[in-house]
């Protein structure tokens, strides 16, 4: 573990149990977020990446249940295992020291209440100021979150608004008792790429500003390159390969990651053929044996079908993949 | 040769605002003419709302046009009523963006596929459609399963041999990939090119990205608030774009091998 | 096939279902079986037996004139039983049409069915059907029919909004866009998808439209003597209510029975129908 991580999991395994069928949506999941440190996380769908995020606040809901695994998060200076706090505390830490924004900006926000009470709910619960006060604060937010015209943003209902200014307002609603941490679950993927692209700025700029610790979970690695330092790439429950970003993007280790890289189509670079990975993304619910990747794998060897790779470091990245070995 | 002209097409729709309030009219199409030729892939893009997906619909006849006409081969599709145009859908499909929706799900996989060929009384409906699923890459045993034994990319591909069993010379693609993980999305993109060089088959490609449209289209075109705003070669608008709308988005898109 | 395997597995693992299913089938058999389990004919009266308590002789009694009320009670469930379907099958068949047409189409069309419906909800329903007994007389025909044409009017709602959520579905369009015409489309992509509230629908009908049955006969307008009905049995019942009281006590157990037994099974066909039977595979 290093010793100044804000949040360290290490171990983290959430399973699924609808009937009598098990999903192992996380299994294993170890990483570490340093203070004012950006993570991505990046996988395709089913890959366990928004049930990791979901973990960490202890916000999985039935028939889904963390099974093992520990979330040391610094609070107060002191060290605490999120999984053995109370529930109680955790209302504590979501909202206050932990904050989340989903990707449905048009369903996470309350229609019946106005934009200024929605944003000032977790200031008054959190840091306790209330009345002129609290307004000032949740104006001031809204115009830290970008928007221009915050007084009458604030006096709005939701419907009003449009979704790349509602997802300001999430923005707005989830820094505003000053958070150590932010995680961002596909912040940006129901908006339009000229939105996005203005969202992303915002995160970059108040990542900066506020020195805030930033887990952004994505499918695409075109966002993550735009805001993250380290890059965990993972698959079918795991994090096969954990690297900066410059080295990701410049010199992949794992052949999934490489694979991911190559099947994104580029703006500048027509192909005839994009380079695909063939087959599909595998059933939680009935995983390949050996490595999870191997079914979809070019350079897989026997071991691979037979044999989970352990993790390998290369060069001060992490990956667990035979080639390495 | 020009295999689809579109001319002076004008949709507006009415909205109300609130139970009450007045009525307000969007231009979802506003004025918008455009050609594809035969074998050329034209791709559409734009943001949500921009009016690209009821434009592709008034041309394949699913929506009809306030003003303006529709040619198919030379022919009129938007002087033609709805058993006119009855044989003439067998030349013009379309595939659709999410692939749970898109297919039924009480009805089996042969069976969906052969649909379009029973409607136009196909005798050989059912090899025709074997053949079809064999041909974007399903296995045999594809077609008496039902939609929910497959994965997203499979779904489509179902999908794909639907639009193309009736051998169409015309396919609208609407976001075709935007649903899929992204290796499956790059499956799909080859599989449309490759049916498309086989087939000789000609696309209109709406999409909301793109790097998608980039890597598929020989022209492109950019719609917003209901306008084509720029269409022009590939090359041309990525390299030389003219309007501020298409700069911008352009510079929109997040690159994976962009230093920052 | 697997479909309806996995349907036979939640069934059975439905308390609900399985226990009215049981009942229903049950009560079904006792109807069809009506001459083999009666050892009297139901309408051989026999004054010299006249108002005979429960016995072995006769198992529920005898009536005023003489009759086994055991085997009256038995005809008598079919003749129920045969009026709630048929008035359940009417039901259902306007239900589904007018449903369907004013989903699908909308417009004017929906407009002026959804008027109608208002307007049939509008007035009391009891009233509604006595006054059509009235006018057209009673007679079992009668009764099936005016139940019919009378309680359509949820079933019509449920399948409209059925069908507008289902009409729009991707796979509509492409059927639309391959030249389909709009029956195959309502009829081979749109109902079979808007089945189940339908299901449901028949079976909490089926119950109502008996209780409808059993109230109009016990009136004196529905089934007339001397067939045998619930409600007619319970009628005639009445006067001896403080002499002979298994004339009322077994035909109103008969009545709550099988309402009970229908709500328990379309309360469990709802709960195993309602997350639908074949969902896509939920996501993790």
């Amino acid at each position: 573990m290093t010793e100044n991580a804000l949040l360290s999991i290490r171990g983290l395994h959430t399973y699924f149990f609808p009937g009598k069928a098990v999903g192992r949506a996380v299994e294993g999941v170890s990483f570490d977020v340093g203070s004012s440190e950006s993570i991505g996380l990046v996988g395709e769908s089913g890959c366990g990446k928004s049930v990791t995020a979901l973990s960490i606040l202890r916000l999985v809901s039935r028939p889904g249940k963390i099974v093992s695994g520990e979330i040391i998060f610094e609070r107060g200076g002191k060290k605490e295992d999120m999984l053995l706090l109370s529930e109680q505390e955790m209302t504590k830490v979501r909202g206050g020291e932990i904050s989340m924004i989903f990707q449905e900006p048009f369903t996470s926000l309350n229609p019946v209440f106005r934009v200024e009470y929605q944003v000032g709910e977790s200031a008054k619960l959190h840091l306790g100021i209330k009345g002129e006060a609290l307004r000032a604060l949740v104006m001031e937010t809204l115009s830290g979150a970008g928007i221009k015209d915050a007084e009458r943003v604030a006096d709005s209902y939701p419907h009003e608004l449009s979704g790349g200014l509602r997802q300001r307002v999430m923005i707005a609603m989830a820094l505003i008792s000053g958070p150590k941490l932010l995680i961002a679950d596909e912040p940006t993927t129901a908006l339009d790429v000229t939105v996005q692209a203005q969202i992303l700025d915002l995160l970059a700029d108040i990542r900066l500003k506020r020195k805030l610790s930033v887990i952004m979970v994505s499918h695409d690695l075109g966002i993550i390159n735009r805001i993250c330092d380290r890059v965990n790439i993972m698959y079918s429950g795991r994090i096969v390969e954990s690297s900066p970003k410059k080295e990701i993007f410049s010199n992949p280790l794992h052949p999934y990651t490489a694979g991911l890289l190559k099947s994104i189509p580029s703006l500048s670079k027509i192909e005839k053929r994009l380079p695909a990975i063939p087959g599909n993304v595998p059933d939680p619910f009935d995983p390949p044996a050996g490595c999870r990747f191997h079914p979809r794998c070019q350079k897989a060897m026997d071991i691979c079908k037979k044999t989970e790779p352990g993790e390998t470091v290369v060069d001060g990245r992490m990956v667990k993949c035979w080639l390495y070995k | 040769m020009e295999l689809v002209k579109v001319q002076n097409i004008v949709k507006h729709f009415r909205k109300q605002k609130g139970m009450f309030g007045a009525f307000e009219t969007v231009k979802a199409v506003d004025d918008v003419s455009f050609s594809i030729n035969e074998g050329e892939t034209l791709g559409l893009v734009g943001e949500s709302g921009c009016g690209k997906s009821t434009l592709g619909r008034i041309i394949i006849r699913l929506l009809r046009e306030d003003s303006g006409k529709i040619f198919l081969n030379g022919k009129e599709l938007t002087a033609l009523n709805f058993n006119e145009l009855k044989p003439l859908r067998r030349d013009m499909q379309i595939i659709f963006q999410d692939p749970f929706a898109s297919l039924n799900p009480r009805i089996r996989i042969g069976a969906a596929v052969a649909e379009t060929l029973e409607i136009l009384k196909d005798e050989d409906a059912v090899r025709k459609a074997a053949k079809m699923l064999e041909m974007v890459g399903l296995p045999s045993s594809a077609f008496s399963k039902y939609p929910h034994e497959f994965s997203g990319g499979q779904r489509q591909r179902i999908c794909i041999a639907r639009a193309l069993v009736s051998r169409p010379k015309f396919i609208l693609c609407d976001e075709p990939v935007s649903s899929l993980d992204v290796s499956v999305q790059a499956q799909i993109i080859n599989l449309l090119k490759d049916l498309k060089d086989e087939l000789g088959l000609t696309y209109l490609f709406i999409s909301h990205d793109l790097r998608v449209v980039r890597n598929i289209s020989d022209r492109v075109a950019v719609m917003k608030d209901g306008k084509v705003v720029e269409i022009a070669d590939n090359e041309t608008i990525y390299k030389y774009p003219v309007n501020a709308y298409t700069k911008e988005l352009i510079g929109s898109v997040q690159e994976t091998g962009k230093e920052l | 096939m697997k479909e309806t395997l996995k349907f036979i597995k939640l069934f059975s693992a439905n308390k609900s279902a399985l226990i009215g299913g049981v009942l229903v089938i049950c009560l079904g058999v006792i109807a069809l079986a009506a001459p083999l389990l009666s050892g009297y004919a139901p309408d051989g009266q026999n004054m010299a037996e006249k108002l005979q308590p429960p016995s072995r002789l006769h198992l529920l009694g005898t009536d005023e004139l003489g009759r086994d009320v055991f085997s009256r009670m038995i005809f008598g469930s079919r003749i129920s039983l045969s009026v709630g379907f048929a008035a359940v099958f009417i039901s259902t068949l306007i239900g589904l049409l007018v449903g369907a047409v004013s989903g699908y189409f909308g417009g004017w069309i929906d407009q002026f069915f959804m008027r109608l419906v208002d307007i049939v909800l509008s007035v009391p329903a009891l009233f509604f059907i006595l006054m059509l007994v009235v006018f057209l007389g009673p007679s079992i025909f009668n009764v099936m029919v005016i139940i019919g044409l009378t309680t359509w009017t949820d079933l019509a709602r449920l399948v409209r909004a059925e069908v507008l959520s289902l009409k729009n579905r991707e796979y509509i369009l492409a059927a639309r866009a391959s030249g389909a015409s709009h029956a195959r489309i309502i009829i081979k992509h749109i109902l079979p998808n808007a089945m189940a509230p339908v299901f449901v629908s028949v079976t909490f009908g089926v119950a109502g439209a008996i209780l409808i049955e059993s109230g109009l006969s016990f009136l004196g307008l529905g089934v007339q003597p001397p067939d045998p009905s619930w409600g007619n049995i319970l009628t005639s019942g009445k006067d001896y209510i403080e002499t002979a009281w298994w004339l009322t006590a077994f035909p109103g157990m008969a009545i709550f029975a099988t309402i009970i037994s229908y709500n328990l099974l379309g309360e469990g066909l709802r709960n195993i129908l309602d997350p639908r039977l074949s969902g896509s595979k939920e996501r993790v």
